[in-house]
């Protein structure tokens, strides 16, 4: 056990934080005109919130559109889908939870 | 000397004080730990001749990076003795695979965790239980290499349960879920062999488990066996049925094993008869409205539901004490694969 004195004890660390944030995107900024991509899984409650997003998006945010994009419940969008909505959405909300 | 780049913190030199400061900064699963002093971490890394800095994996959903030293850390507080670092390393890169979906496991409603199956020579000189009491306490293999990776994936994944880690209910299996394969006892090949490692080359699958069901099968035909345990595996509500996906986990005892081998059935044999046993008509399901939408939900009531995809998804591997009473089944998450690794 190391020890700085006898008193107190020394350990290291287990948090490893993410420091370049890879995973990150660049924030979408102002969104008033800009078309807003939801990818839903087919849970019902998408049903309702998604309805009430998009009356906050467009009053509050004058959004221009909102999309919605199914995929599978529990799965990886099919393969292109990601990009159609890159090349149809100026942003995107791709993993939503249930 | 190995030079360690993580944060030294201090506390009273008291164990107690110790599992308390650790536990209110959220690095615990809630268990006391063995203090990550520097020169246990650095017996770890030797244990296994690798560099601090030497990248495994990076974990989601934080996308924090495992580093040796940060595993060794997790596995120093998790219990582990030096030589299961080899161990821990090879499950943190069978977690990784893209196609065990550690995102999801990380942060799904279901109550799923890694469940490691240690096959190989390493498995004896680890002293991993595969026999009696298997997924049970009392082993130090089991227990804290198991325990090492939840670990790993709390503090370099980032996923604190409530927060991050979303599990309704969660299980007792989040805190360690590990066992070796009776491969000495079983009349078949085993997990690693079955896919393409040779028998003297020691492995860590992961599979994405929910738990355990007890069946209690004590039949002496194997018909009367298969049905049984397919009926206990059988329950539409499990995740694998959603989308007819996963690799459901049977275990055997050594000797249910030998019963079907002393009949003439092979392993795929009992694979093949427990997934037809395990197809459900669309008609036994609610057809009311579902929060969410299952593959089936639009079949015609005598089209079948699929536990998993196929017959050779199902995964049966021999372990336990050596009666042919009871039987464990392991429920998939059902959006993973299992992913085997070498140990090296």
């Amino acid at each position: 056990m190391q020890s700085q004195n006898a008193g107190t004890l020394e350990y290291l660390d287990p948090v490893s934080p993410n420091l370049d944030k890879k995973l990150f995107v660049p924030a979408v900024g102002e969104l008033k005109g800009k078309t807003i991509g939801f990818l839903t899984n087919g849970w019902a409650s998408y049903n309702a919130m998604g309805a009430r997003i998009e009356q906050v998006l467009r009053a509050r945010f004058g959004i221009r559109e909102m999309r919605s994009y199914a995929i599978p419940t529990s799965c990886a969008p099919a393969a292109g889908l990601l990009a159609r909505v890159a090349d149809e959405c100026d942003a995107a909300v791709v993993g939503m939870a249930n | 000397m190995t030079e360690l780049a993580s944060a030294r913190l201090t506390v009273a030199n008291d164990f107690g004080a110790v599992f308390s400061d650790m536990y209110e900064r959220g690095y615990t699963d809630g268990l006391p730990v063995i203090p990550p002093t520097a020169p246990a971490v650095r017996d770890m890394l030797e244990a296994a001749h690798m560099r601090p800095d030497e990248l495994i994996a990076v974990m989601p959903p934080e996308g924090g990076p495992a580093t040796a030293e940060k595993v060794a850390i997790n596995a120093v507080m998790a219990g582990c003795l030096p030589a299961y670092f080899t161990t821990v390393i090879a499950a943190l890169r069978a977690i990784s695979d893209p196609k065990f979906n550690l995102l999801g496991v990380q942060t799904t409603t279901n109550p799923v965790s890694p469940v490691l199956i240690i096959n190989g020579p390493l498995r004896k000189a680890l002293h991993v239980n595969s026999g009696r009491g298997c997924l049970g306490t009392g082993w130090r293999a089991n227990a804290t290499i198991g325990r090492a990776v939840k670990l790993c994936m709390l503090n370099i994944g980032g996923c604190p349960p409530g927060d991050v880690d979303k599990a309704i209910h969660g299980m007792p299996g989040k805190f360690t879920f590990c066992f070796g394969e009776a491969e000495e006892d079983s009349p078949w090949a085993p997990l690693h062999v079955e896919n393409g490692f040779a028998r003297g080359q020691s492995t860590v699958t992961a599979v994405a488990g929910q738990g355990t069901q007890n069946i209690y099968a004590a039949f002496l035909d194997p018909v009367d066996i298969v049905t049984m345990v397919a009926d206990g595996m059988a329950v539409y509500g499990n995740n694998g049925y959603l989308r007819a996906l996963g690799n459901p986990l049977v275990i055997f005892s050594p000797g249910h094993a030998k019963l079907f081998a002393d009949a003439g059935w092979s392993k795929e044999r009992v694979k093949a008869e427990l997934f037809e046993r395990t197809k459900i008509p669309r008609g036994r399901i609610p057809r009311a409205a579902q929060l969410s939408k299952p593959v089936y939900t639009d079949y015609a009531d005598d089209e079948m539901c699929l536990l998993c995809p196929d017959a050779g998804s199902i995964l049966v591997v021999v372990a336990g004490g050596p009666e042919a009473y009871h039987v464990t089944y392991v429920p998939n998450f059902g959006t993973t694969l299992y992913s085997m690794v070498a140990i090296k």
